[in-house]
Formats: C-alpha cells, sequence, structure tokens
C-alpha cells in the first residue's frame, strides 16, 4: 500500500475507547482520500438524517495519498461530517502541516464519534494516543490554546476557538494557528462532542510506489509552477488579494451585502496595498511551492492572513475600506476559530437589515452596524464569536439571522452557507457551481473565475451562457480528485488533469489516466449530491438569492445583469447524468459504481 | 484624456494610473507599447468596461474618454 499509511484511527469519545482499523485499500483507490474516502466512510456509518449537533454524527479528519509526501502542496486534509449551518455534506480543506503530521504519526485519519461527557483533547504521538482533560483550555483562544499544546517543532495542534465550544454554526477549526477548516460550521461539530483539541506528534515516512518517478514528476510540476507567472510570481508577491482590483474592474466585487457590484475604495483593500503596507513575509504551507499565504502586521495584531475573500467579506461587502481594521477582523476570526466569509458576510446582512429599518429596536452599544462602518465590525466580530448581545443573532450565520426578520431573501446564501467574493450576475458559470455546490455557496467547489475572468486555462465570455454547464462540471470533477488527493487546489493554475494522473500513480502504483481522474471527481460529486438527497436537502434548493435571479445589477461593468441559472440548470443536470430535478439516474449511478 | 489604470507587477511600467491624449485610430496596442510594456506580461485587458482575450482587446480603438485596465497573469480565491 502506497501512499497511504494503511491505519484508521476511531476514536469514541462517549465510551472513550481508541481503535486502530485497517484502511480498505480497495475502497480507498475508489473513493480516493480525503474529501472522497471521508464522503464515503460517514454516507457508510451515519443516517444523513441527524441533528448535526448530536453524538450520533461523526467528524472526519482525513488525508489524501499525496499529504505528507514530497509532491508540490503536499499538505492538506479533509473534515467531512454533517453540515450544523447547510444541513448537507460538509467537507472543509486545509493546509498547514497539521495533515501531513497526522500521516507522519501513522495514520490515513481519525473518525471521532460520540461526545465527551467533559472537555478534553486528544493527543496522539504515534502509537501512543491519549483522549486528556481540557477543562483548563477550554474557553481559550486558537493562538493560546496552540502555544500550551505544542511543545516539540514535531508536534502540530489543531483546535477550536470560543465560537466552536458555543456552538456556532459557522465556526471553523483552525491549525498551525492560523490554517481554517473554515466552511460548514465543522467548529460546532467539534464543540458539541467537547472536543477542543486534536495534538499530533511524529515522525514517520510515507511510502511511495516509484520514488524515482515521484522526484522525476516532482521537479517537472515544480518547475511548470515556478514558471507559471500566476503561481511562480502573482500569487507569492501579492497573495490571494490579488484579486480585489480584477474582480472589481469587471463590476463584480460584491459590495454593501451584494447591493453593488463597484466598492470605490477597492485600491485600498487591495493585494498590492496589503503587500506594500502590511506584509511580513510570506507563510506557505507544507510542501508548497507557491506561497500564497500571508503573514501581516498592524499596530494592533500580527499573524496569518488576510485572504482575498476575508478582505472581500468585511471589507467591500460590509463597506469598509480600512484595511488595518480588516485585518484586526481576520485576527480575530482566527483567534476566535470563525469563518471569516460567512462572518463578514453575516455582518454585512446585519447591516441591511439596519438600513431597511428592521433592527430599530437593538442596542448597538455604540458600534452601529452601518456599511462602512470600520469600528463595527472587530466589535461585533468578537461579540458573534462569543454569542454576546446581538452577537448572539448572528452567530449562526446570516440565513437565521435573515429569516429571524422575516427577510431571508437578504442574506446571500446557497443552501444557508455563505456565497464568497464573486457576484454571480457578472460570471454566469461561477454562478452555476453556487447554485450546484454540494455544500451550498462555495466558490471552491468550481473555480469557474479561472476561465471567466483570468483567462485560465483559456478565456470564456463572462457573461455567455455557452459551454458553461461543461466547463463548470469539468471543474467540479476535478476540484473533487484535487480534494481528495491531499494537493491544493491552486496547483490546478499551472497543471492539468493528466498531470495530477502522472503524479497521482507514482506515489499510489496505479496506471490512471486523465479520464480516470476525472471519473474519481465525478464519482465523488454525485457522492456528496446523493448524500444531501438523503439528508432531505431538496432538489429546488440549487439556486441563488433571488437579489441575484431578478434584480439586475445597478451600475458598473455588470450594470442591467442578472444571472440566467434557470436556462443552465437543465443542460448541467444532462450532462451530469441526472433527472430534470437534478436528482442523479440509476443508470449513471451504476456507471459510477455508486 | 484616456486613463490607463495598471495593477501589481506591471505598476513597474508606469504606476497606478497613467493619462494619454486620445489620437484618431489609437488602439490598445499603441498605449501599450508606449508604455513599454511587453505585451507577454499582460493577460487581462478591460476596455469601457469590455473584456475578452488579449489579442483581440489589443487591436481594439480606444474612445476619447476610454478606461482601460491592464493587469498581468493572475489568480487566487
Amino acid at each position: 500500500m502506497f501512499g497511504y499509511m494503511g491505519k484508521l484511527l476511531r476514536i469514541n469519545l462517549t465510551d472513550q475507547s481508541v481503535k486502530v482499523e485497517d484502511l480498505d485499500f480497495e475502497l480507498a483507490k475508489k473513493y480516493v482520500g480525503g474529501r472522497g474516502l471521508g464522503t464515503k466512510i460517514l454516507f457508510d456509518e451515519i443516517d444523513p438524517k441527524i441533528d448535526a449537533l448530536s453524538p450520533e454524527n461523526k467528524l472526519i479528519f482525513i488525508n489524501g495519498p499525496l499529504t505528507g509526501t514530497p509532491t508540490p502542496t503536499g499538505g492538506r486534509y479533509m473534515v467531512v461530517t454533517k453540515s450544523p449551518l447547510s444541513g448537507t455534506i460538509a467537507s472543509s480543506n486545509s493546509g498547514g502541516t497539521w495533515g501531513a503530521r497526522l500521516k507522519y504519526a501513522g495514520y490515513d485519519g481519525i473518525i471521532v464519534e460520540g461526545k465527551a461527557k467533559n472537555p478534553i483533547y486528544i493527543n496522539i504521538n504515534e502509537d501512543v494516543v491519549e483522549l486528556l482533560d481540557a477543562k483548563d483550555l477550554w474557553g481559550k483562544t486558537v493562538g493560546d490554546t496552540t502555544d500550551i499544546l505544542k511543545d516539540t517543532k514535531k508536534t502540530n495542534v489543531l483546535t477550536i476557538g470560543p465560537a466552536g465550544e458555543k456552538l456556532s454554526k459557522i465556526a471553523a477549526i483552525m491549525n498551525d494557528k492560523d490554517r481554517a477548516a473554515g466552511r460548514s460550521g465543522v467548529g460546532a461539530v467539534m464543540g458539541s462532542k467537547l472536543l477542543k483539541a486534536i495534538v499530533v506528534t511524529g515522525n514517520l515516512k510515507v511510502s511511495l510506489a516509484d520514488p524515482d518517478s515521484v522526484k522525476a514528476y516532482v521537479k517537472d510540476a515544480n518547475l511548470k509552477i515556478k514558471e507559471n507567472p500566476v503561481t511562480g510570481q502573482g500569487l507569492p508577491a501579492y497573495g490571494t488579494a490579488v484579486l480585489v482590483n480584477v474582480i472589481n474592474a469587471n463590476g463584480i466585487l460584491p459590495t454593501n451585502n451584494f447591493q453593488e457590484g463597484v466598492f470605490a475604495n477597492a485600491e485600498d483593500i487591495s493585494g498590492e496595498t496589503l503587500a506594500e503596507k502590511y506584509l511580513v513575509r510570506k507563510d506557505p504551507c507544507h510542501r508548497c511551492t507557491i506561497g500564497c499565504g500571508r503573514y501581516t502586521k498592524t499596530d494592533k495584531v500580527e499573524g496569518g492572513g488576510p485572504e482575498y475573500e476575508t478582505i472581500w467579506a468585511f471589507g467591500a461587502d460590509c463597506g469598509v475600506k480600512n484595511l488595518e481594521t480588516i485585518i484586526e477582523a481576520n485576527w480575530w476570526c482566527n483567534q476566535l476559530g470563525i469563518d471569516t466569509i460567512s462572518a463578514g458576510s453575516t455582518l454585512a446582512a446585519a447591516m441591511e437589515l439596519k438600513q431597511k429599518g428592521l433592527l430599530d429596536h437593538i442596542d448597538f452599544e455604540g458600534h452601529d452596524l452601518e456599511f462602512g462602518n470600520d469600528d463595527a465590525i472587530v466589535y461585533w466580530t468578537k461579540k458573534l464569536a462569543n454569542r454576546e448581545g446581538f452577537g448572539d443573532e448572528m452567530a449562526d450565520g446570516s440565513y437565521r439571522l435573515c429569516n429571524r426578520y422575516g427577510r431571508a431573501d437578504l442574506s446571500m446564501t446557497v443552501k444557508k452557507l455563505e456565497i464568497p467574493a464573486y457576484d454571480p450576475r457578472g460570471v454566469q458559470g461561477h454562478g452555476l457551481n453556487y447554485a450546484t455546490s454540494n455544500r451550498g455557496g462555495c466558490h471552491v467547489r468550481g473555480y469557474m473565475i479561472s476561465p471567466e475572468i483570468l483567462g485560465l486555462p483559456t478565456k470564456l465570455e463572462r457573461l455567455d451562457l455557452k459551454d458553461k454547464p461543461f466547463w463548470t462540471k469539468t471543474f467540479q470533477d476535478l476540484t473533487a480528485f484535487i480534494d481528495s488527493i491531499g494537493l491544493c487546489l491552486f496547483t490546478s493554475f499551472a497543471l492539468g488533469a493528466a498531470e495530477y494522473a502522472d503524479i497521482y500513480n507514482s506515489v499510489v502504483g496505479t496506471k490512471w489516466t486523465a479520464d480516470d481522474v476525472l471519473k474519481a471527481g465525478e464519482r465523488i460529486y454525485t457522492l456528496e449530491k446523493q448524500f444531501n438527497l438523503a439528508a432531505g436537502i431538496l432538489p429546488e434548493e440549487d439556486t441563488l438569492p433571488p437579489r441575484l435571479l431578478i434584480e439586475p445589477m445597478p451600475s458598473g461593468p455588470t450594470e442591467g445583469h442578472v444571472h440566467h441559472l434557470d436556462q443552465l440548470l437543465p443542460e448541467y443536470y444532462d450532462l451530469r447524468g441526472w433527472d430534470s430535478e437534478g436528482i442523479p439516474t440509476a443508470e449513471k449511478l451504476k456507471d459510477l459504481g455508486l | 484624456m484616456i486613463t490607463v489604470k495598471l495593477y501589481s507587477a506591471i505598476r513597474k511600467y508606469g504606476g497606478k494610473e497613467v493619462m494619454f491624449e486620445y489620437k484618431k485610430n489609437l488602439r490598445v496596442r499603441d498605449i501599450v507599447e508606449e508604455l513599454k510594456i511587453p505585451i507577454k506580461e499582460i493577460s487581462i485587458i478591460i476596455l469601457d468596461h469590455f473584456d475578452s482575450t488579449p489579442d483581440i482587446m489589443l487591436d481594439h480603438e480606444v474612445k476619447e474618454s476610454s478606461l482601460i485596465h491592464l493587469f498581468p497573469p493572475m489568480a487566487g480565491g
């Protein structure tokens, strides 16, 4: 068995038992690892209809076969569980080093079951696995918890912050301090089990099927990444926030809770300004040869981030132009363990509720949630994560907040997950991806911004509908594979399906082609859809917020446009082999071996 | 006047913004050459809210008050 360590840890918090199980290699190959294998295990072991915050839900931390290998960016892991925010499958990806360390400790993944009686943490040092008292850690920030638990260079810490403990449905799981499995509220599932942290120490090696080939393919891939102007120059120099200006220039930078698509102060919050004023250094993940991660410093805070999506959420979407304050809000999200996209977008939704006069009864404690008020974003981020005052109403995301006031239409979500930093009215394929993403409003399930805005791998007209279902499906399937092998999605700016097949084969010992890669991705995508249907997610939830479907963009380069989902969905479902309601046909399930 | 906005790595060729006098038949390509930006360093061109591939955009003629955005290859997410 190459690439995989061949072992899974099963830890039951209710009876405090720890079991080491052999990995079923045939199952692993069929579902690859990470996102795919995690979904298969979860679907086989839980009833998808359960309450996500009940002890019956399981929390799976799982690597891909390339995690912990010398492959470029080979350090990613997945958190797979049922989402308390959306009720869908949740699979949140994170970098840093923790995932690779779990491989070095000898495990492909951990299946956490049940619920502890009191707060505990798990300490793994290769063969020694202990469940330890976390009473003194409960309530502590991510930074403090990590500092207390990290005692050697070969130790990595994953933890929740106060937001996860308080069951905020937009809470994240953090690792290596600043890296987040951010989306879908996975931190609340960990908090519901009274599990504070997982500490991993290990020094084992991942065996490779063909070490010489791995070496050659890695050399080739690293050269491509280095020579590619995006992965070799743009991302290392400016980070993901380099996108602020180009998205704004296309009139699709959602501003004031998606009421507009152009933010007048975009330059103030751009990657260029970040690099000029606040960047200390690059902060790459394990084995990363790109280095898009930022390490920044202001007069008040110092740490990892912020990413483009974070800058948008607390910046343009809240009408805030003060980058220093946005960096501070990001820092607090990391400390308190909360998803920056959902947190910023929820504040923006609250601002629109207030703008419309629906929150006149609320005590804003001198920090009015009004578009452009930078003072409010840090104050209310802390209150939201700690469920204090009006923060408690925002702690479960924008859908539940807006629905409470009878205006669910003002929540910019798909399946209750906040959609990120690109207005679908000006990027038709990307909007289709949002609507059909199995975890709800997510940009990294099929990043159609690549062809529609950035011209990668080829330029598609952003407002055209032609061929968008095909491209969206292909991007979604390829992404499902990348998320399952343990590499970073950003490698796809320089590598294609054939190159992924070569690297995967050299590590695992298979003879897959590019078509096999896409078919595995399609299998995983369809399995996720099956989970959602079994969970009770309705087919009509493959949609977008009404604003994006019926209100034309008021001004800018996308002026007058809406999203044409009704024209794109039928062809998309047809290409997937799903029926007209978006339900996979028996024939397609058989074809995929599901 | 024509406004040309430059971003990230290609700001080294002219800063954030450069103004040009309008001339009849002036194309985006003429402005790029005037700024001495190697064409291979430009990946995205937006002219008055319209964008397409650089090879198409370079041959577009500009208007008296055109706004041009020039970007090098970039990605994120």
